[in-house]
């Protein structure tokens, strides 16, 4: 439910490079979307905002390894004696002319990603077997995003070809020192000094993920340290607690993260 | 964990700092000498220097790592006051580039020094004698050099700038129909044996006797002993330390041995080859792992909630009813986690047909990374070998996170046989490495190697119960070992006795390995984690 308040509220989104005006475009043409790029880089607030931009409902789905393509699709329930069909949220993004956003979605299982096949090229349309074979097909507005952060899943579950080819892809990264500045701004309070030294210490860390660090610093482990300063923690103290703990459990990285933060806390 | 301020004469924690401004793996340890220098892989601090000094030299040595100073052509012809401004400039330089990335509160300190000198003492220096190979991973100011970014010459006593003079000793050591064992095993360590010497970056010295040149330079100023145990000792220890066995006294030498990670360079004449074996494929696949749900049976331990609704709905409306309404977990997903470990070294390439051995097991290595890493499981491969305790190397193939590709395939290809074996201090760092970075449930540790162990120090029965002990601690740890050899050579009892009683076997050829590898995995599977406990080894 949109409440009058919040209607004003756009996610907010600085854009990197082209992106906004490729999934506009994509929008129109009625493609689908797939969004490749590191987790924390803005993947799914690319997409918040684009619903809010274009003036279309948003479904979200964060997929995992149990869900089924009823799970997406809609099922029967029983209501008293009789039964009621209740629609998922791909379909009901088809019905509706919105956006489905699947998160992640080489986390879900082969079995439910074939779901989407049919929505993808251009017949635009679902088919729902257990509502008797029907088809429904995909209003003006549907349009299908799907995210995942390349290199972090095993061969395995990598996409499908077909189901890649019918997509055009975003590839999204973390954005450049001046962007990553602007956005810790216009995510948080925080001032231009701590700001900046917030982004190095993020370009560096990244740097330091060639020698061996799985992961690397988000723009959203940054913009959470940018968040836990405004709210008056120590510059050190909060990094440690939104950068450098969900990095690594790891002691000797650890113990190497918290001089490097040192560097970079005045 | 140190406070800041404090006096240590560690710097180990700088690593990541260095790490971050190089752009590579690059770790930090403490000089001898009196102002901070790096080889290349590694950078030395003075010891006794602030928290603050160390950050600011360490940032500065890197820097020049970043930059690819220590790589330029004209480097080796500079001295005194022209090799202290080449420092500061290239220091300025690197500075500059990292703009975005340094802290501001030391980029002020930078930013202080008066750009046409003097060298601020703390920046350190390059010494231009004691550079490595560049790493393949650099950019453009790499040239394919050494094997790796090994550390092979010798700490000597500091000097500024020794004349170069040939040494008596390793013009005879270095003629080239010298075959007595002395001049062999000297030769190996100084690494002028085997490893084809091609070094990089406008270097116009022939090819052979250029590394007896370069040690030969300080031999003059140094007496015979001192100068033999300086050739013969170590280069300084740098990496993780790991105790050894000693069998003689029935204790461990704590923290003796000191392992660390480099990427090979590329060689020259390496090409990336695919190493598809079907039939291990086949094999391999067959190994099921961990548990998984399964949907809609006919049996099992839990209702199938999709499908009950489906049952109850198909009843309501008067249809035969789906009685599959059951899920199970069974043993069908993938968990394992594997660490391949490649024998480079001498030995292996001494066995009976030079050479082809050791093609072979790199063979070997390249089937079971690739297989594994179609399949889907976590697969790590490192070749290795060692030049004394202090420098025990892994050479990446592929860690854990990365793919068997291209890139792989050529570091694989570019693994030349060198060194010397230390084999408990590398199944001690690998069995580390699988239970912290490989993040699943089994894991497996196979190490391709006659097994035929000899390094400074480290021979005979030293070298087998070391390795055993080395081999029971990764046992005991849950994680499974397996070794394997192609061919059989003179000192078999070496291989049969470091493996006796764990999963083991020598192979005809590679092609052996599909017929073998699942009764070695199963034996070598039954000990780890998994299996122990019956139940609860629930899909995460």
């Amino acid at each position: 439910m949109t409440s009058a308040l919040n209607a004003h509220i756009r996610p907010y989104y600085r854009e990197v490079g082209t992106e906004v005006a490729v999934f506009e475009t994509a929008w129109r043409a009625q493609l689908a979307v797939m969004l490749k790029g590191p987790t924390g880089c803005g993947k799914t607030r690319l997409v918040e905002h684009m619903a809010d931009r274009l003036g279309v409902p948003l479904y979200t789905v964060s997929c995992h390894e149990d869900m089924t393509a009823a799970d997406l699709l809609g099922r029967h329930l029983l209501v008293g004696g009789d039964t009621q069909w209740v629609d998922g949220p791909l379909t009901r993004a088809v019905r509706d002319g919105g956006i489905c956003y699947l998160d992640e979605v080489v986390e879900a299982r082969q079995d439910a990603i074939v779901a989407i096949h049919s929505l993808t090229d251009h017949r635009r349309e679902l088919s729902l077997e257990r509502l008797g074979g029907i088809s429904v097909s995909a209003a003006a507005g549907f349009q299908l995003v799907i995210s995942y952060n390349p290199g972090y899943q095993s061969i395995l579950k990598d996409l499908k070809p077909s189901t890649r080819q019918r997509m055009i892809a975003i590839e999204l990264d973390f954005p450049e020192p001046d962007v990553e500045r602007d956005i810790l701004r216009g995510e948080t309070a925080v001032d231009a000094d701590v700001a900046d030294r917030l982004v190095r210490l993020g370009q560096a860390v990244r740097r330091a993920k060639n020698a061996g660090l799985r992961e690397a610093a988000s723009t959203r482990t940054l913009i959470a340290a940018a968040a836990l300063i405004t709210s008056g923690l120590g510059f050190r103290d909060a990094v440690i607690a939104a950068v450098a703990g969900p990095l690594t459990d790891d002691p000797e990285w650890r113990a190497g993260l918290l001089t490097m933060i040192d560097s970079y806390a005045s | 964990m140190i406070k800041p301020g404090e006096h240590g004469s560690d710097y180990s924690d700088f690593g990541v700092l260095a790490s971050a401004v190089a752009g590579r793996s690059v770790q930090v340890g403490v000089a001898t000498q009196s102002r901070a220098w790096s080889d290349g892989s590694a950078i030395w601090l003075p010891a006794g220097l602030s928290r603050r000094d160390a950050a600011l030299t360490v940032t500065a040595q890197a820097g020049l790592l970043h930059a690819g100073s220590h790589y330029t052509p004209e480097l080796r012809r500079l001295s005194g006051a022209r090799l202290e401004q080449y420092v500061l400039r290239e220091v300025l330089r690197a500075v500059h580039e990292l703009g975005d990335v340094l802290p501001p509160g030391l980029l002020v300190r930078f930013d202080q020094i008066p750009p046409n000198g003097p060298t601020p003492d703390w920046l350190g220096t390059i010494r231009p004698r004691a550079v490595n190979a560049p790493p393949s991973t650099t950019g453009s100011a790499a040239q394919a050099g050494d094997e790796t970014a090994s550390s092979d010459l010798p700490e000597l006593t500091d000097e500024d700038e020794a004349t170069s003079q040939s040494s008596k000793i390793l013009e005879k050591l270095s003629a080239p129909a010298l075959q007595n064992p002395l001049a062999t095993a000297l030769q190996k360590m100084l690494g002028a044996g085997r490893a084809a010497s091609d070094r990089s970056g406008g270097d116009e010295l022939p090819v052979r006797g250029h590394r007896a040149g370069q040690v030969g330079a300080n031999g003059k100023r140094i007496t015979a002993p001192a100068f033999l145990k300086n050739l013969l000792g170590s280069p300084p220890p740098i990496g993780t330390r790991y105790p050894e066995w000693d069998c003689h006294r029935h204790a461990y030498r704590p923290d003796w041995c000191a392992v660390s990670q480099l990427d090979p360079a590329t060689a020259p004449d390496a090409s990336a080859k695919p190493y598809t074996d079907p039939a291990l494929r086949r094999e391999l696949l067959r190994l099921g792992l961990r548990r998984e749900r399964h949907r809609r049976r006919l049996d099992g331990d839990d209702l199938d909630l999709s499908a009950v609704i489906d049952f109850q709905l198909d009843r309501a409306i008067g249809r035969t009813p789906d009685p599959r309404v059951f899920e199970t977990r069974l043993h069908t997903a993938r968990d394992l986690g594997v660490i391949v470990l490649l024998d480079t070294t001498g030995s292996s390439a001494e066995t009976a047909d030079v050479g082809t051995t050791f093609e072979q097991h790199r063979e070997l290595a390249g089937r079971l990374t690739q297989t594994l890493s179609e399949i889907g499981d976590r697969v790590a491969t490192y070749g290795f070998y060692s030049r004394g305790r202090g420098s025990v190397r892994l050479l990446r193939v592929a860690n854990f996170d990365d793919r068997f590709d291209q890139g792989a395939a050529l570091r694989l290809a570019s693994l030349k046989s060198a060194g010397f074996t230390r084999l408990g201090a590398v199944i001690r760092h690998a069995a580390d490495q699988v239970q912290t970075r490989a993040g699943t449930t089994n894991q497996l540790l196979i190490v391709i190697s006659d097994a035929f162990a000899y390094d400074d120090g480290y021979e005979d029965r030293y070298a087998r119960h070391d390795t055993r002990r080395a081999l029971r601690e990764a046992h005991e740890r849950g994680i499974g070992c397996v070794g394997l050899r192609v061919g059989r050579a003179a000192d078999d009892d070496a291989f049969e006795a470091v493996w006796r009683g764990l999963p083991h076997r020598e192979l005809h050829d590679p092609d052996d390995l599909a017929r073998h590898v699942r009764r070695l995995f199963n034996a070598a599977l039954a000990h780890t984690t998994s299996s122990t406990p019956a139940i609860g080894m629930e899909a995460s």
